[in-house]
């Protein structure tokens, strides 16, 4: 009877919409809660049956996240958690370090480098142009895995394992295509107008990109050092198998690793996963739009 | 010849562009380019304790991964393993992802919470998300066993990445919880250059939600859909690795060996290399397939200049 | 000598050719426009000075100076967009000052000529607001002070006027027209202005000459007053003028001391234009299409010699004055009349021109028979 007249059908769909959007909410959301939840438990209430989904005055700590950044134990602790505290727990902080500190370098590197490209790519015909661009894009795409076996046994020869620079060199190789094919794209939606005003207005080169085409693609930028951040921080392969000690090991590696352990403290694994997820988080958060908008690029 | 002044400057400018191209093609010869060559040159060799033994021995990598009593049923059963995932990520992936989609399109008040929660996932590392769903399958104080008992659903507490038979499938839930986010963006773009008006002139012929989702939004929505779905299969023959690494490494047997823990396995645990490079260019030439798809018959770059041209 | 001269200038994009072998003169402190279709390639020549395109062939030199290997910034030319292009991160006095501040212009120096310019034009009010907090009006000023503020040596405008709507295009009209004579007076640089636009109104108020393009070359560059009176080929004749002119299809002929315009058995008398045109081509007879602008068509009084019968198929007023469509055996002429004279539609009456007030055109060439 409602579903026959326009405000009972809007009714119905809103409430469906509602439904579908709270589930959804739940699908998504719920693994990280119950992350961040255990990360706030003492260890031994996280081994109660059934488990405990709010963490109450009595079972509620910090001492996981005390641990990770200053390395100190409660005096209570049993002998057991000290034991599997330390036995992996003090590499996460300088595991994450190292991971900031690479994808940090990336970032620079593909903005120093790969921006000039995609303007390039994007304002310049030159001979050769959308064949190398298109040679860009194919390895943009290739499997990591194909290339780590000679990668690793490049570096031994090199004796470049284990450290940071062969890292950083590899994840700007990788994530160089992406940031000029992003900024083609955005820079290809500016009119060349502003950049011709620019050249009548006096500017050269590096002028014109400073002053103009730098602030002008600025959203198209952020999107790109974010991607190019977050693929650096987040990359497994090549560090699982090319890095050794805490000289180089980055957070992905450290907290895989951790998981393995079977006498890993469950909580401090838990908070460990809340630490290394929240830099690439918060960027993407702060910066949602300009994410979201670079994700889609090719549809804008 | 003498050259006109244009083509002067044509050379010029080709000569500039190349000058500022030359750092980010260095860094991609360099540690893509070269490495790439030279596992040919590794497939071709035979090692022993992760050292060549001198020896070239040509294809024969290839043929013993192919043919030989040893390898061969690992590498079938690691195709097997990946064409089994593949097909039911991507499936679910671009299903849910399309579903999300359309209800952030139906423009109410909670869909930016929707998205601005949708950039979780995406932005958690592949290894962390592997260690929250490691935590959360536990089998003996995992939440999803405690949550099963408490509401009835199961009498005892169950392993699922100890269980050959629902190991890949857990491993599958956590890849397409992480994957979902950016085809629904993708989808959401896609939708959002459907006019209202289409949806409106549907309307007014009379046809139903469900008509008018196969008759007005799939057709328009078919480019990006053919996108989507060649993105998440070269997704997903790679990115499950650190899954696999925290969750299962391989096992139980070899329930979760999908090609690419086969290849690091080879290579990095038994450190044969050779044939771990000969793996390696194979799965590459299967995705070959899937790259080409998307570079020369989906083509992004002539689908932006179209819909810019528009 | 040329201010700016521009020789031989041919420009190919990709197989079709955009500018073919053009030659043009630019006096100092001149106002040319550069009139024509779309695609005639009277942007890409005045993006060739510019130096934003580089030419196939050909040379432009600038007070005697070869520039064509110059870059656009070398030039000291200044550009008013199409679109603009105010650069929407920066203040409208940083629009204004940017060229200044390229060159290293003191500060007090900079603060001084920018406010100068925006009082030129009268925007002093809005220099510390952003582009897109202005109207369209307000835009098109901050354009015209970025170029003023750099008193260059030639300034370039592509189509400025075409974001605008008509009401206020006309008032920038005239004011452009008014800064332009300001510039060519000033005693230190004269103000030289080259300007593209389709628009014909634009090209006979402002110019001073007016260069009509078409299919990449200048089929007239005349003054204003020239192009409108003396067209010297029928794509001038038609592209100039609205409603455009009446062409007939006929033929020229002498006739005792004489010459008449004759067509589908009519017999327009032309007198000495047409003894001229004839005696030019050295011919007795030939055939010709006659033009006549709309407002020169006149309605004769009934039973005068030498004028067409014609029938009244519409009567459209455009206020100041009538716009007639008539038919004329199988033709359609356009007449302008002013709207006091009493004519309707479906009316018989005889219409005539006055020799002075027609052009004769070569069918084969489509050249003016008189030059």
């Amino acid at each position: 009877m409602l579903a026959n007249t326009i405000s009972g059908r809007r009714w119905r769909k809103q409430l469906l919409t509602l439904v579908a959007t709270a589930l959804i909410l739940i699908y998504i959301l719920a693994p990280i809660c119950w992350a961040i939840v255990s990360s706030f438990q003492k260890e031994s209430a996280l081994e109660d049956r059934p488990p405990h989904f709010f963490p109450t005055a009595e079972i509620f700590t910090l001492s996981h996240y005390k641990f990770i950044f200053t390395g100190q134990i409660d005096k209570e602790a049993t002998t057991m958690i000290q034991a599997q505290y330390t036995m992996s727990g003090t590499y996460i902080l300088p595991g994450i370090v190292n991971s900031i500190v690479i994808a940090l370098a990336v970032t620079a590197i593909n903005l120093l480098f790969g921006l000039p490209a995609g303007h390039a790519f994007a304002r310049y015909q030159f001979w050769g142009s959308s064949q190398v661009f298109m040679g860009f894009l194919v390895t943009r795409l290739l499997p990591a895995i194909s290339i780590v076996i000679p990668m690793y046994i490049l570096l031994q020869q090199f004796d470049l394992l284990d450290t940071k620079r062969a890292l950083v060199g590899i994840y700007s190789a990788i994530t160089l295509p992406f940031t000029i094919w992003i900024l083609k794209a955005y820079f290809q939606n500016i009119p060349v107008e502003y950049e011709e005003a620019a050249r009548m207005d006096g500017c050269g080169y590096l002028r014109t990109m400073w002053r103009v085409v730098i602030p002008l693609a600025r959203p198209g930028i952020i999107a790109a050092a974010i991607f190019a951040f977050m693929a650096a921080y987040d990359e497994f392969v090549f560090a699982t198998v090319l890095t050794s000690s805490l000289n180089s090991k980055t957070q992905t590696v450290i907290i895989a690793g951790l998981a393995q352990g079977l006498s890993a403290s469950r909580g401090l694994i838990a908070a460990a996963a809340v630490v290394c997820f929240l830099p690439p988080v918060l960027l993407a958060i702060l910066f949602r739009k300009q994410v979201v908008q670079g994700l889609t690029t090719r549809f804008a | 010849m003498t050259l006109t002044f244009e083509q002067r400057h044509h050379r010029n400018t080709t000569a500039f562009a190349y000058r500022i191209l030359l750092p980010s093609l260095a860094f991609v010869l360099i540690f893509i380019g070269y490495p790439l060559v030279y596992s040919i040159w590794i497939s071709f060799q035979d090692f022993k304790y992760g050292v060549p033994t001198g020896n070239v021995i040509w294809f024969r990598n290839f043929l013993d991964i192919l043919t030989s009593s040893t390898v061969a049923p690992q590498f079938y059963n690691s195709l097997l393993v990946t064409l089994k995932f593949t097909v039911v990520a991507v499936a679910a992936v671009v299903i849910i992802s399309l579903g999300i989609a359309l209800i952030i399109n139906e423009r109410f008040r909670g869909n930016d919470l929707l998205k601005l929660a949708l950039l979780l996932p995406y932005a958690i590392p592949g290894p962390v998300n592997a260690v929250m769903w490691n935590w959360i399958y536990d089998p003996t104080f995992g939440v999803l066993n405690g949550l099963l008992y408490q509401v009835g659903f199961i009498k005892e507490y169950f392993t699922i990445t100890g269980n050959p038979d629902l190991a890949l499938w857990g491993i599958a839930f956590a890849y397409i919880w992480k994957f979902v986010p950016y085809s629904t963006f993708l989808f959401v773009a896609g939708l959002s250059t459907i006019p209202q008006s289409v949806y409106e002139a549907a309307q007014m012929d009379c046809a139903g939600t469900w008509r008018i989702f196969r008759k007005v939004t799939l057709p328009l929505l078919m480019p990006v859909l053919q996108m989507v779905l060649v993105i998440q299969t070269i997704f997903a023959l790679l990115m499950h690795f650190g899954l696999v690494f925290v969750l299962t490494r391989g096992g139980p047997g070899n329930a979760t060996s999908t090609l690419a823990w086969l290849i690091y396995n080879e290579s990095f645990t038994f450190t044969q290399f050779g044939r771990g490079a000969a793996m390696a260019i194979m799965l590459s030439l299967i995705m070959i397939v899937f790259i080409y798809l998307y570079l020369v018959v989906l083509n992004p770059e002539k689908r932006s200049a179209r819909t810019q041209g528009a | 000598m040329g201010f700016l001269k521009l020789e031989k200038i041919t420009k190919r994009f990709s197989g079709s050719l955009a500018v073919d072998h053009l030659d043009l003169e630019v006096e100092e402190g001149e106002f040319l426009v550069l009139l024509g279709p779309s695609g005639c390639g009277k942007t890409t020549t005045l993006r060739m000075i510019a130096g934003l395109e580089v030419q196939t062939e050909g040379k432009i030199t600038l007070e005697g100076k070869d520039i064509s290997d110059s870059p656009p910034e070398r030039r000291d030319m200044a550009m008013v967009f199409q679109n603009l292009a105010l650069y929407p991160h920066m203040t409208v006095f940083d629009n204004i000052a940017f060229y200044l501040q390229n060159i290293r212009t003191p500060k007090e120096t900079i603060e001084q000529k920018v406010r100068q310019a925006a009082r030129q034009v009268g925007i002093e009010e809005f220099l510390t607001r952003y582009p897109n907090q202005l109207s369209g009006g307000q835009r098109q000023r901050v354009a015209l002070a970025r170029a003023l503020v750099r008193c260059p040596k030639v300034f370039l405008l592509d189509e400025p006027l075409s974001s605008l709507d008509a009401k206020l295009r006309a008032g920038m009209r005239s004011e452009l027209k008014l800064l332009h004579r300001n510039l060519s007076q000033s005693k230190e640089r004269k103000g030289t202005f080259i300007y593209v636009t389709h628009d014909q109104v634009e090209a006979l108020t402002l110019g001073t000459r007016v260069a009509v393009m078409n299919k990449g070359n200048i089929v007239q560059l005349s003054t204003p007053r020239d192009l409108y009176n003396k067209p010297r080929n029928l794509f001038a004749s038609t592209f100039v003028g609205s409603p455009s002119m009446n062409l007939i299809e006929g033929s020229l002929e002498r006739e005792n001391g004489s010459a008449a315009f004759i067509f589908q058995g009519n017999r327009i008398a032309l007198g000495e234009i047409g003894v001229a045109a004839l005696k030019r081509a050295n011919r007795a007879q030939m055939p010709a299409i006659l033009g006549v602008r709309p407002e020169s068509v006149k309605i004769a009084s009934p039973g005068m010699t030498g004028a067409l019968a014609a029938q009244v198929v519409t009567v459209e007023p455009l206020g100041q004055n009538n716009l007639i469509n008539l038919q004329v055996g199988d033709r359609m002429l356009i007449a302008l009349v002013s709207p006091d004279l009493a004519i309707h539609e479906g009316e018989n009456v005889n219409v005539c021109f006055q020799p002075q007030a027609t052009h004769l055109f070569d069918p084969q060439t489509e050249e003016n028979l008189l030059g």
